[in-house]
């Protein structure tokens, strides 16, 4: 058997997404430590190159992102493939809100679901940070429903005017909208240049749009970390006669035949709520046949992320698809309901749409349509009406058993079984989901009554969005994986950061809150390494 | 950006074959194996009139120079939501040349004529007759286009400045465009 290639360091930090790029930066600028990050997967498209892809994209429906997956290493049920530097914020839109603080302690307000252990005070100088982190633009909303401490980090995306036109309409049902904060910049910010609306965010091609990648390159840079791309961590070993993390064992995907061993202090699982407790689960030993971190029987348990449903309404105004199509208004008005008969608690979103108003080569007759007839026909419908686009994230609660487990029968090239995931609702969601979604719709029918206007259809969006869970964080350690700090009740140099420690995922975009839960961690984890000097 | 914004953005995306940009960027060999008279006779029946020749006939070179530029077999977009990777399909040269050298022979068949020398309505009548049976109300994405009528109207109603001449506004969808200016309706009187 080959010698292992050894890579000491003080801390380990597993996956190279946004909320390791939120612990590898805090620790490196505030501790004079060794940070080693390692990634499965490689660098992606870099930004010199992303113009050229995004018109690709724009041309053909290209991936822009290159090699930004493994071959085989997929995971039955997840909702993206993205294994890359960077992560899935490679490509994400930029949402950035944070939580309401009834999301942190649903069972003391509402009665249904888990109180988290932490509440949304504790967590909201995190939330700062992450904002000045990562770069978020935004406009405060209403301080009764937009609790903040400080101004956004820079000022927020100008009100384009199709959202002027839509904000007048949706506070004509007596309910405020503000736009929507976002991770994309407004003034140059941390070298980067001011958003050009582009409106192809998921492969931003100015670099104004946050990427964890932009964190990576300049701690590298500056000597700060040491980042192994390209290797898989595939197993988690102990120290002998104790319950420490002793090293990573992974493979170096470029030479699989050299072993690469990874020693650290302290490990940090920072490679998304799939990923963490497929390699906890990997782990298992003869000391811990359940997997590692798993004495609760917790780990790859309570799986959690929130539906979507969403609207289309015909409204009679001129709008022009297309200004700025990556901009949306937000309320937090149903999240921050205290008084309910039965738990529905869900975000709202509008933003202008071109459903139902792009060029068509059939009529309402069924007839072929060429030529002027096409463009007289798209004119006809665009001329005095336009289509807004509503969407409602709404909570979900999970079930014990809504799950991650290993699939002996699917193996990925190395012989590693591969995970799936199976979400189930809660026995609480369970019985309200028809009642929550006749809410929505109606919610809806009352907007677009409101502004003369029809529901052109709705409809659920496919899945579970934002997902978290598999080591839910708690203050029990036989109902949960994890501390607040996502530091494992059972091993104590092993840490789990972002959404595999949510206990539940809210009603809105949740990146911020990963990230701003990462933050947290990462300053527990400081304590124990010396301060930077100099 | 919302997942459904993106999602329903990225569906039209791909859809989309856009931009005339790109295809002045990344020139090519114009019109490759379709015949161009023929392609500009189709172009000129599908397409709005208002345009005007030389409009059409750059479309028509920007389609042409779009196709020589595709990679069969890329792999395609697969952002959010859907963990599935998908390719692009193979060069649809083929099979749209064999279409425009059929709209040839029904042409002269029916009228004795090169398609290029009918008036637009009878070549419309031609491709009415073609494409009317199984084409859906919307248009998708241009390569994957089934008849090679359909994917003229597909890239050229994908482009930002089908966009303007239908709003008769400079709106510049998917441009990289000034911020400030989005808080404005775009200027009258552009396009067309």
């Amino acid at each position: 058997m080959a010698i292992a290639r050894v890579v000491e360091s003080d801390v380990c930090v597993i996956g190279a997404g946004i909320t390791a790029a939120m612990v590898a930066e805090k620790l490196a600028d505030e501790r004079d430590a060794r940070i080693v990050v390692v990634e499965a997967g490689g660098w992606t498209t870099p930004l010199g190159q992303r113009q050229a892809r995004r018109q690709r994209f724009l041309a053909y429906g290209e991936n822009p992102w290159t090699d930004d997956h493994l071959p085989g290493q997929s995971a039955r049920g997840i909702i993206s493939r993205s294994m890359v530097v960077g992560g899935w914020s490679m490509h994400w839109g930029g949402a950035s809100p944070r939580y309401t603080s009834e999301d942190f302690g649903i069972r003391s307000l509402y009665g249904v679901g888990d109180d988290w252990p932490i509440s949304y005070e504790e967590l909201e100088p995190y939330y700062q940070d992450a904002e000045e982190r990562i770069g978020i633009a935004g406009e405060p909303g209403p301080p009764e429903l937009d609790v903040r401490s400080k101004p956004y980090p820079m000022p927020p995306l100008p009100m384009s005017y199709n959202l002027q036109r839509l904000k007048e309409w949706g506070e004509s049902t007596g309910v405020p909208f503000w736009t929507a904060p976002a991770a994309k910049t407004t003034v140059p910010y941390r070298g980067r240049q001011v958003c050009a609306r582009c409106d192809t965010c998921h492969i931003c091609p100015t670099g104004a749009k946050y990427t964890p990648d932009f964190t990576f390159q300049r701690l590298i840079e500056t000597g700060r970390i040491e980042l192994l791309p390209r290797t898989l961590v595939r197993r988690l070993e102990l120290e002998d006669g104790s319950t420490r993390i002793d090293r990573a064992v992974a493979l170096d995907r470029d030479r699989p035949d050299e072993p690469v061993e990874l020693r650290a202090r302290t490990f940090v699982l920072a490679c998304g709520y799939m990923w963490i407790p497929h390699l906890l689960l990997l782990s298992a030993n003869s000391r811990y046949p359940a997997g590692l971190a798993n004495s609760s029987g917790l780990v790859g348990k309570y799986m959690n992320g929130h539906r979507a449903l969403e609207g289309y309404i015909e409204l009679p105004m001129r709008l022009y698809p297309g200004i700025f199509r990556t901009q949306s208004l937000i309320t937090r008005e149903y999240e921050r309901t205290r008084s309910m008969d039965r738990y529905v608690r869900h975000d709202l979103r509008i933003s202008a749409s071109s459903d139902g108003r792009e060029p068509r080569v059939r009529s309402d007759a069924g007839e072929m349509l060429l030529g002027d007839e096409v463009m007289d026909d798209w004119r006809a419908r665009t001329q005095d009406r336009a289509t807004a686009y509503v969407r409602a994230i709404y909570d979900v609660l999970p079930d014990r058993d809504s799950a991650v487990t290993l699939e002996a029968s699917r193996e990925n090239r190395w012989g590693d079984p591969l995970p799936r995931i199976d979400f189930r609702d809660s026995v609480e969601s369970t019985a309200v989901r028809d009642h929550t979604e006749q809410r929505i719709r109606a919610l809806f029918e009352e907007m677009a009554r409101a502004g003369d206007g029809r529901v052109l259809r709705t409809g659920l969006i496919p899945g579970q969005h934002h997902p978290g869970g598999g080591c839910r964080m708690g203050t029990d350690a036989g109902t949960s994986v994890t501390d607040s700090y996502g530091r494992t009740h059972d091993h104590e140099n092993l840490f789990v950061v972002g959404g595999a420690t949510a206990v539940t995922s809210g009603c809105t975009n949740s990146t911020l809150t990963f990230a701003a839960l990462s933050l947290r961690s990462a300053e527990e984890i400081a304590r124990e390494l010396p301060a930077r000097t100099g | 950006m919302t997942e459904s914004d993106r999602r329903t953005f990225l569906k039209q995306s791909a859809t989309a074959v856009a931009a005339l940009a790109v295809t002045r960027c990344l020139p090519g060999e114009a019109g490759r194996a379709l015949d161009d008279s023929t392609l500009h006779a189709v172009a000129e029946a599908v397409l709005p009139s208002e345009l005007g020749p030389d409009r059409t006939s750059r479309v028509v070179a920007e389609f042409g120079r779009w196709l020589s530029e595709f990679e069969p077999e890329a792999e395609l977009d697969h952002g959010y939501i859907s963990s599935e990777i998908t390719y692009a399909p193979p060069d649809p040269t083929p099979l749209w040349a064999d279409q425009l050298g059929a709209l040839e022979r029904a042409a002269q068949g029916e009228h004795g004529a090169p398609f290029s020398e009918l008036e637009v309505s009878a070549r419309q009548a031609i491709l009415r007759q073609r494409i009317a049976g199984e084409q859906p109300a919307t248009l998708g994405p241009a390569i994957q286009a089934d008849h090679v009528a359909v994917a003229v109207m597909a890239f050229f109603y994908a482009t930002p400045e089908a966009v303007d001449v239908c709003y008769r506004a400079g709106i510049g969808e998917r441009t990289c465009r000034p911020l400030d200016a989005a808080t404005e309706a775009p200027a009258p009187g552009q396009g067309v």
